[in-house]
């Protein structure tokens, strides 16, 4: 299928979906590049970049290094970076060029963990694929690596997974959606990755739930139910009522231990397509079911379809023509999508509704983001709902 | 190479600042064939530039690249994207990344191929390849090769001189835009032309003045094909250099050298004024906001200026003499290395100081700064003009970093 792709920007890759969930934590992060995916990341996807200074670096490849494999060069960089910046950790990262050339950098973290005594995590990153893929992957490792399960979870606490700022920007959505838990009688061990530290990582391997609020907290969710028989709940809290349902449904699996991913009833195939972040989308569609009986909704994935969230007639994306011929199918009336999408709607008559995401549209709209928890996601979906089909 | 290694080899550190932009050939499409990851900047810039209809992307997979053969997807992608856009462009510009390097692709074979399939269409290759920064062609080298590289000779020669290399149009303040044309001359620069056609008219030109140093091969290809010789006279601050090129540009057209003296003098009294207003004032200068930072301090310094740090990341081979200066002959300036790694944690407290270039600015906490971006502003004598206008109303404000942060967001 062609992978052209006119009228769209090129998504947030997987070296990015790293960098995010480690930019709070005290490790030094190298991307391994000559220069443009440290600085696609630095400037294009990362809404805290600017004011803060945080140890994530390039590498500075050169095609030489490359030709020859020197990864001598790059070991030595990292080392005298690691002498002076004395990190917690340290992070490394590839791109596509290294992917090209088959650089093993799970090896070289090994080789530097002996040569610092320092935990070094090599992430297979290749820029081929998408944030959400990288994000899992980091979060994973740090769960992995310094959780610390205890015989017994800590009654009401729980995780949040796949927080990250690439879905949620650095608008008070990580607060908001923290404090909901927090005020409603839930102590938050792990904020898998916004404002978490390596001492909250450890923790988190004591909590009663989790709570995954992106795609990419599902293979840590897994892994934490399988390793530490913590279970979990999947819907990302919108809106007043959205809440108020994940709530309810973390007592529950409190309760009965028993993970749910949280669906509306009697849902179908129908004049309303989201197109998104399937986690996120997911939710607003039950927003749409359980507030407003508007059942014909169809989540659109932009980043992967994880099949244990889906509905069956849910859609994996796969290019940008795809999404013009649903758009042009004639078969939706209404699409929520991020803005830079709304150019692929032909017919005048379908109904557009913004929904920012820095994945997709960077620095043009993160700052003008949503929130998530309370009245402007309420009114949002209300306007999604009420909104009259042409 | 462009630019000689002096800095030690460490991991880099990049400040937020801003993209610099790339000079739109009307009537062209750029094709950007790469890995998903690697277009993103280039698109989030071309939406802020209101220039995203000018660039699409042909994503390659990880099993296109272990296959050996990616550039056979682009013919179908060519026909699916003239399919797709509304006006054909006359000319497609196909961009490919660092790991095409590494890949071998034979773009002449490329250009056969797409050239056989679409008659009528143009075409070029281009690398975007900073894992070649280091070497001859540097991607903003490349850049201009192929963008002049379109230029076909014609047989004509008309009375005119070509700006060679700016990204941004020159100001119509400009004394150039006087003098040229007293010495009978019109100036020519891509961001004027409104059509591919009116663009290809640069091949008619008499002279080329290279005002960046990244354009230096291109107008060396152009002198062998189109027989255009050219001035190598990049963005300078220093009042000599810049009498002297006009000076070159009148020898090169055989006509009497212009009268200088009455922007020499308004100039020199500018930045007298300028120095006795800053006072002692001490200044940075950083090479985001010139090509040449060692030459730009070495102007500031001989005029009386405080000049007391210099911030580069790769020295060009046309600014190491000044470089060479600093190094013998003030060895109190600071210099230092604009994208070394422990610039996260430089703490040097120059706070009252005036940075010219955002780098260094946000790296000090500085609290007056001149964000020129890349030279791209104006030339010649009103270049020196503009920038002494900036320092001083710098010297009068302090820095808002937040509406610098929002301004960069704004499309």
């Amino acid at each position: 299928m062609s992978q052209l792709c006119v009228y769209l920007p090129p998504f947030s890759s997987d070296y990015s979906g790293v960098c995010s969930c480690l930019f709070d934590l005290n490790g030094m992060v190298i991307i391994h590049d000559a220069s443009c995916c440290s600085r696609n990341y630095v400037s294009y996807d990362e809404p805290r970049w600017f004011g803060n200074k945080r140890p994530i670096f390039c590498s500075g490849l050169r095609e030489i290094d490359a030709i020859l494999g020197d990864d001598d060069k790059f070991i030595n960089k990292v080392l005298a970076a690691c002498e002076s910046m004395k990190p917690e950790f340290i992070a490394l990262l590839g791109s596509p060029v290294p992917m090209i050339i088959g650089t093993d950098l799970d090896g070289i973290a090994q080789e530097m963990e002996e040569r610092t005594g320092l935990p070094v995590f090599g992430f297979n990153t290749t820029g081929f694929r998408y944030y959400n893929v990288g994000a899992a992957e980091a979060m994973l490792k740090l769960a992995a690596f310094y959780g610390q399960k205890s015989t017994q979870p800590i009654p009401s606490t729980i995780n949040i997974l796949g927080l990250t700022t690439l879905d949620f920007s650095d608008n008070s959505n990580a607060a908001d959606i923290r404090n909901l838990f927090e005020e409603n009688g839930f102590k938050v061990l792990g904020n898998y990755m916004v404002g978490c530290s390596l001492p909250d990582i450890q923790k988190s391997a004591q909590a009663e739930v989790n709570v995954v609020v992106t795609q990419s907290g599902m293979p840590l969710a897994a892994y934490m139910e399988k390793e530490w028989g913590i279970p979990y709940v999947a819907a990302t809290p919108l809106g007043y009522s959205g809440s108020v349902t994940v709530l309810r449904t973390v007592k529950q699996v409190c309760a009965d231990r028993k993970s749910q991913v949280i669906h509306a009833e009697g849902l179908h195939d129908g004049e309303v397509l989201i197109l998104g972040e399937q986690l996120i989308a997911n939710s607003l569609r039950n927003a749409l079911a359980n507030i407003y009986g508007v059942k014909g909704v169809t989540v659109g994935c932009l980043f992967g379809l994880d099949k244990a969230l889906a509905q069956d007639f849910d859609i994996d994306i796969r290019d940008e023509r795809q999404i013009r011929d649903l758009i042009a199918s004639g078969h939706y009336r209404k699409l929520v999508a991020d803005p830079l999408l709304e150019v692929l709607i032909k017919d005048r008559d379908i109904a557009f509704f913004s929904l920012p995401h820095v994945a997709v549209s960077s620095k043009l709209y993160w700052h003008r983001y949503r929130t998530f928890i309370g009245a402007e996601m309420e009114t949002f979906i209300a306007q999604i709902a009420k909104t009259p089909e042409h | 190479m462009y630019n000689t290694t002096v800095f030690e080899s460490t991991l880099h550190y990049f400040n937020p600042r801003r993209m610099h932009k790339r000079v739109h050939i009307p009537e062209s499409h750029r094709l950007h064939v790469a890995p998903s990851a690697c277009g993103r900047r280039f698109s989030i810039m071309a939406y802020r530039d209101n220039n995203k209809q000018n660039l699409s992307h042909l994503f390659i997979s990880e099993d296109d690249v272990v296959s050996g053969c990616y550039e056979d997807l682009i013919p179908d992608a060519v026909e699916e994207l003239l399919n797709t856009l509304a006006t054909r462009p006359r000319v497609i510009m196909i961009d490919v990344t660092c790991i095409d390097d590494l890949l071998g692709t034979d773009h002449d074979a490329l250009l056969s191929l797409l050239t056989h399939r679409f008659p009528d269409q143009k075409f070029t290759v281009c690398h975007i390849n900073p894992i070649a920064m280091d070497g001859k062609l540097p991607p903003m080298v490349n850049i201009q090769n192929k963008n002049y590289g379109l230029l076909d000779r014609t047989g004509k020669k008309d009375n005119a001189v070509n700006l060679v290399g700016n990204i941004a149009p020159l100001v119509r303040e400009c004394e150039i835009l006087e003098i040229l044309p007293g010495l009978g001359m019109r100036v020519r620069q891509i961001q004027d032309c409104q059509t591919f056609d009116e663009f290809l008219s640069m091949a008619e030109s008499r002279l080329n003045l290279v005002v960046t140093p990244m354009a230096q091969i291109a107008a060396e290809q152009m002198l062998e094909a189109l027989g255009i010789p050219f001035l190598f006279a990049p963005s300078s601050y220093k009042l000599a250099e810049i009498v002297q090129v006009y000076h070159d540009i009148a020898a090169v057209l055989g006509v009497d050298k212009p009268d200088l003296s009455g922007y020499l003098a308004q100039t020199r009294e500018k930045i007298e004024k300028t120095r006795q207003h800053l006072a002692n004032l001490p200044i940075v200068v950083d090479s985001s906001s010139t090509r040449m930072p060692f030459s730009l301090a070495k102007a500031l310094l001989d005029y009386g200026f405080n000049v007391k740090m210099i911030f580069d990341a790769m020295i060009l081979n046309c600014d190491m003499p000044d470089y060479e200066w600093f190094k013998k002959n003030r060895p109190d300036i600071m210099i230092a290395d604009a994208q070394r790694f422990d610039l996260v944690k430089m703490n040097i407290q120059l706070q009252e100081c005036l940075c010219i270039g955002f780098d260094s600015a946000y790296t000090l906490g500085a609290k007056h700064l001149v964000e020129l971006p890349m030279d791209e502003f104006s030339y010649g004598f009103h270049a020196i003009d503009v920038l002494m206008t900036m320092m001083n109303e710098a010297c009068e404000t302090t820095v808002d970093y937040k509406a610098i942060l929002k301004e960069s967001e704004n499309w």
